[in-house]
């Protein structure tokens, strides 16, 4: 039988309430959202990524787990072996530590340009961490820092066009 | 993430969500999600299958060109060995989250010497 998706905010808050903790305000959209058309065909954008899987690379200071708010620079040509993972949901890491493409996917990418399927990439993807408490925090602090640092590349090394997400 | 989305889809630049929570996605209403029915942590292909996470991928991308609404599509790739090795691994425990605490998770103690901490 084909298996139906998982309700993680219902399993989440009752597992929280089990175990005491603060409920968890998973974000709630009352609008709906802007919706940008792309330009030019896959083939001829470059493309962005964000993971919130906290992602880090070997060398750099890891992620905590207390509304961390922080942002990190992943090269594009990153050695798979270097690349970490620190995030609070860690139960859902254990084989990406292992294989980082399962969540991060540095190799696909690469490859799809490199078939042509994607016309270019960023020089640096960026991370950041999941599960942040506060909305308001992730509003004022984590989008801008993500802002500049998607700007700031953009001025050193062009503009993308596309930007790809992907959570843990 | 789909807060992110929203926010840098509203100053123009097409977003993508690749997610493998539904109902964590249609609370937050992205531009464009596409969704993958694998457990949390395989949201970009399945552990140490290189054409599945390629495949995964590349579909996914497909989005930014066949999506012309907002929207969050289901993706045709199913995985029941990866639920049942998270079945297992997960039977019996309720939540194995860490601690909150402004320390850094390092992976591994070297990562912590790497780091300078």
């Amino acid at each position: 039988m084909k298996p139906q998706p998982i309700e993680y905010i219902r399993r989440t808050r009752e597992n929280y309430d089990k175990l005491g903790f603060k409920p968890y305000d998973w974000f709630s959209a009352d609008t709906d959202p802007a919706f940008a058309r792309i330009t030019k065909p896959l083939s001829e954008s470059k493309l962005g990524m964000i993971s919130t899987a906290g992602t880090y690379v070997q060398g750099q200071v890891a992620y905590y787990y207390k509304d961390d708010t922080g942002i990190r620079s992943i090269p594009k040509d990153t050695p798979i072996d270097k690349i970490r993972f620190s995030h609070i949901m860690e139960n859902y890491l254990v084989e990406a530590r292992q294989d980082p493409c399962t969540v991060f996917p540095i190799e696909a990418l690469k490859l799809l340009q490199q078939d042509g399927f994607i016309g270019d990439l960023a020089d640096n993807y960026f991370s950041c961490m999941g599960g942040i408490y506060s909305q308001n925090r992730v509003k004022t602090e984590l989008i801008p820092n993500l802002e500049t640092a998607i700007n700031e590349q953009a001025i050193e090394s062009g503009a993308i066009d596309l930007l790809l997400l992907v959570p843990l | 993430m789909s807060l992110i989305a929203r926010h840098f889809e509203s100053n123009g630049l097409p977003t993508l969500i690749l997610g493998s929570g539904l109902d964590i996605l249609q609370s937050g209403k992205p531009p464009r999600a596409q969704f993958v029915n694998y457990p949390l942590g395989f949201e970009a292909g399945r552990f140490r299958d290189k054409k599945n996470q390629f495949e995964v991928v590349q579909h996914a991308l497909g989005g930014f060109e066949t999506m012309l609404a907002p929207g969050i599509k289901p993706m045709p790739f199913e995985w029941p060995q990866g639920w049942d090795m998270i079945r297992d691994r997960e039977k019996n425990q309720l939540d194995q989250r860490s601690p909150r605490d402004t320390t850094p998770q390092y992976q591994t103690e070297q990562d912590r010497v790497l780091a300078g901490g």
